[in-house]
């Protein structure tokens, strides 16, 4: 629905001004700047920039430090937006239900919305130390058990851990949103013709919850790209080995760190050309399986 | 609707447990291990008893660190950012929703775009820009080398922005997603009060202000909080743009709270600190739960 009501020329442009010279300023400039650099050298001593055509790019790919870094932040990817948009589904469809505890639960299901990735990072690094947190004791029995400082598996579950703690409310209100809009008649239609509740989960639910699906999905894979940085920089810093210097944190330590603006933001480009192209994909493959009727 | 729903009942309430276990468990760690003292910490490890010493935790907290001081921090940009990114969602979906005329549509698309990258992706050259944010006019200026041969030598303005208020919090409002809920509560508003409102001879600045703000004081508020909140627990931004711990927001001056050198981290510290942080965010979030929640699936109905 459109609404359309007053004719002014310049007023409109006057109205969007500020938001777009903010935009311009602080997303599309910075845009531009990394494609800049992507593909110039800065001169040492603030002497300007040079052009190098692809040498960044070939300087980039050419490091293995590169493709293990990406390799990890795919793995990262799916595996957290995987088990943050199951645990919140479920926690959904269960409190969609009219129980007792579901008030409580949709409260306090938002709580961690409010706690930083930064400070739950902080919590969980106690919580889960291998030597004071709760899992000390069964590490004292059976020594080696749990030790997410060494042992690479247990740095990821750690961090998926952490990440899905983190990541439910905003999956959880979405979905929620979406199961609650689902129309009481369908319900009633379905138990008429001897589905049980259980089907009806698979049969009605489900199906009709795909468009809050897809965009929880697309959100979140977006957010896993550059949200995991909180986690890592408190939890792991990379380590151990290098095994979790995801590409957000490694263009960090790159840019900030080493002061190579120009390998940074050849990282940026590639990262940004990558964000773009999963997005693009989902929406072309993903957005087709999406039930939009009610 | 008489039906025997028991057995998926019964799972379900197994696994609303289960979840707020999850949720609770580790805030409740942190409340505990927050009132014991350091020397209990080191004897006993982990424990599930409270101690008695959250009082001096607490006095240490506030008058041994920087933690204070960012809090406020917090607070003065957390309330920059949120009135900031409803101030614009406001005006651009004002134009994009109620006016004719071309480039609505170009605008809007402008904003929308800025979803998808978040400012964590461009974290080097958005620093870049804030430590010169006249950088644009500069290239401008120079592009040709037209300023130089008229004043003799290229423009070389500097304004930076690192470290300051405006700095911090301007750069995280460079996101569409306030405006693109507003413009979808904008829709929803029935077209005739509008026209009525022409009809009356009021203009569209006069409509604004007196019938459209008071009639979306609730979603507004709403939007608010949860931007609030959102600018509270941002990390990456505040950690490269605020250098000196005179600016440096909460949840940044609590990761530093361990960085003493000491051989194990004073952890009951460190989580009176994590309470510090969270406190004010978890406190807002509980109590408008129901509002907030109405302000972000605003779309989805």
């Amino acid at each position: 629905m459109k609404q359309e009501i007053f004719r002014s020329r310049w007023l409109p442009w006057w109205l969007s001004a500020p938001q777009l010279i903010v935009l311009f300023l602080f997303f599309y400039l910075p845009i531009a700047l990394a494609f800049f650099w992507a593909f110039h050298l800065e001169q040492p001593f603030g002497g300007g920039s040079e052009f190098v055509g692809l040498e960044n790019f070939r300087r980039v790919l050419g490091s293995g430090e590169f493709w293990t870094s990406a390799g990890a932040t795919l793995l990262y990817m799916i595996l957290a937006s995987g088990t943050s948009i199951t645990t919140a589904l479920i926690l959904a469809l269960a409190a969609d239900r009219a129980l007792k505890l579901s008030p409580l639960a949709r409260n306090v299901f938002i709580w961690p919305k409010a706690v930083a990735s930064a400070s739950i990072g902080v919590i969980f690094v106690f919580i889960l130390n291998p030597f004071l947190g709760i899992l000390a004791p069964l590490n004292e029995i059976w020594p080696g058990f749990w030790n997410p400082r060494t042992n690479v598996t247990h740095t990821y579950i750690m961090l998926f851990v952490t990440n899905v703690w983190n990541a439910i409310p905003f999956t959880f209100i979405i979905l929620l949103a979406g199961l609650q809009a689902i129309p009481q008649e369908l319900h009633k239609a379905g138990a008429m013709d001897g589905s049980g509740p259980w089907r009806r989960l698979w049969d009605i639910q489900l199906p009709l919850l795909t468009p809050q699906l897809f965009v929880v999905i697309v959100l979140e894979v977006a957010d896993s790209l550059s949200g995991s940085f909180g986690l890592i920089d408190t939890m792991t810093q990379g380590g151990p080995g290098g095994s979790t210097n995801l590409l957000v944190y490694k263009i960090y330590s790159d840019g900030f760190k080493a002061y190579d603006l120009s390998g940074a933001a050849t990282q940026t480009v590639i990262l940004m050309v990558l964000v773009a192209c999963i997005t693009g994909f989902q929406y072309f493959f993903l957005e087709r399986k999406v039930n939009y009727d009610r | 609707m008489i039906e025997n729903t028991s057995s998926i009942d019964r799972v379900a309430g197994a696994i609303l447990i289960a979840g707020l276990l999850f949720v609770l468990t580790p805030l409740a760690f942190v409340v505990i291990t927050a009132t014991q003292s350091y020397e209990d910490f080191l004897r006993n490890n982990f424990s599930l008893i409270p101690g008695s010493h959250f009082l001096e935790n607490f006095r240490e907290v506030w008058s041994r660190t920087d933690l204070p001081r960012q809090t406020l921090n917090s607070i003065i940009v957390g309330g920059i950012v949120a009135t900031g990114r409803v101030a614009l969602a406001v005006t651009t979906s004002y134009a994009v929703v109620f006016f004719t005329g071309r480039g609505r549509g170009f605008v809007y698309a402008l904003v929308v775009a800025s979803i998808m990258l978040p400012l964590e992706l461009m974290i080097i050259t958005a620093y870049q820009v804030t430590a010169n944010v006249a950088l644009p006019l500069n290239v401008v200026a120079n592009l040709g080398g037209w300023w130089g041969a008229l004043f003799g030598g290229p423009l070389d303005l500097q304004w930076n922005l690192l470290d300051t208020y405006a700095g911090i919090s301007i750069p995280l409002m460079a996101q569409g997603s306030c405006t693109m809920i507003l413009v979808q509560f904008f829709r929803t508003i029935p077209p005739q009060l509008a026209r009525a409102a022409i009809v009356d001879g009021v203009g569209p600045l006069r409509f604004l202000w007196d019938i459209l703000l008071p009639l979306s004081k609730g979603p507004l508020t709403a939007l608010g909080i949860y931007m609030f909140i959102s600018a509270w627990i941002q990390y990456m931004w505040p950690l490269v743009a605020a250098s000196s711990p005179a600016r440096t927001m909460a949840v940044v001056g609590l990761t530093r709270l361990q960085e003493d050198g000491e051989r194990i981290p004073d952890f009951p510290l460190q989580m009176t600190g994590a309470i510090l942080v969270t406190l004010p965010p978890l406190i807002l979030i509980a109590l408008f739960q129901r509002r907030i929640v109405r302000g972000l699936t605003l779309s989805e109905k």
